[in-house]
């Protein structure tokens, strides 16, 4: 857990603890270029919030779109977030949301590493 | 033919006459242990408050203790509960939203359910989507399409978004 913060101290909560149950055994140079790859490609929730946001004003789904999900954003930006409904409870759930993706990312490049 | 002797319910009378009173409950523990482990693997919950036993404990007396202190007890709880509730509340919405949207009334246009529409605003680009999962569930493709486009392949994609979420908690191992 401390390694892991040291590395990256910008998580938290659920994503924190994933990410340093998946770089226990990897060695430095690993390490580096796995910090290297997950800060390049990992998706700030904060960013993602305010385009949650966005849905608010009539222009809902983006986030969506954003972290790969097409069929659901499309549906999304042509319903206004399901009648705001979908929006409201993204608004919520906006952090479990961008942990699925970013779990994604984690996974890809463990595999790229070895 | 039958005989007394031979017959099962004398055979299991003195099966049960021989058992001590510590295997008996020993033999109730482990059912209930199954039951709630079969509860488990079909609802997904790993750390879920009346189901966790690494909280819980049966005593002689077969009644639940604690282990451990109170404090950090009701913590886990709370703090498993939040993990719970953000695993589960999307497709709890998506589903109550299906289902809210086939039983309106499809042929007229005074039920809603548009929080839109609701806060007053006069436009929703959803208008018509409710209905035409509504007319869709009741067999009338045609029409389903001619009062929203995206009814079809929006049913199809909600249902496709609550089974990929299913799929999702089962590989999510909570800490």
């Amino acid at each position: 857990m401390k390694e892991a913060l040291k590395h990256f101290p910008e998580l938290d909560g659920e994503e924190l603890q994933y990410v340093s149950k998946s770089i226990e055994g990897l060695s430095e140079e690993e390490l580096d270029l796995f910090k290297s790859i997950y800060k390049a490609r990992r998706k700030d929730p904060v960013i993602f919030m305010i385009m949650i946001l966005l849905g608010l004003v009539g222009v809902a789904g983006v986030h969506r779109i954003f972290i790969g999900q097409i069929g659901i954003g499309i549906l999304y930006f042509f319903t206004g977030g399901l009648c705001l409904i979908g929006t409201i409870v993204d608004l919520i759930n906006y952090k479990s949301l961008s942990f699925e993706y970013n779990r994604t990312i984690v996974i890809d490049a463990l595999n790229q590493i070895r | 033919m039958t005989t007394g002797s031979s017959s099962p319910f004398s055979e299991s009378g003195t099966l049960c006459a021989n058992t001590e009173a510590g295997e008996d409950t020993e033999m109730k523990m482990n059912d209930m242990k199954t039951i709630f482990k079969y509860l488990r693997r079909v609802l997904y919950i790993k750390d879920v408050f009346p189901l966790d036993f690494r909280f819980l404990e049966f005593n002689s007396n077969q009644r639940y203790a604690l282990i451990g202190d109170r404090l950090t007890y009701t913590m886990r709880t709370f703090k498993s509960f939040q993990a719970y509730f953000f695993l589960h509340c999307e497709w709890i919405m998506l589903s109550g939203a299906l289902l809210a949207m086939a039983f309106l009334n499809p042929y007229e246009n005074s039920q809603t359910l548009c929080l839109f529409e609701i806060a007053g605003v006069p436009f929703c680009p959803g208008e018509g989507f409710g209905r035409s999962i509504a007319l869709l569930v009741r067999g009338e493709w045609v029409l389903s399409f001619q009062m929203h486009p995206l009814g079809i392949p929006g049913t199809m994609i909600i249902l496709h978004r609550i089974y990929s979420i299913i799929n999702r908690n089962q590989s999510i191992k909570l800490p």
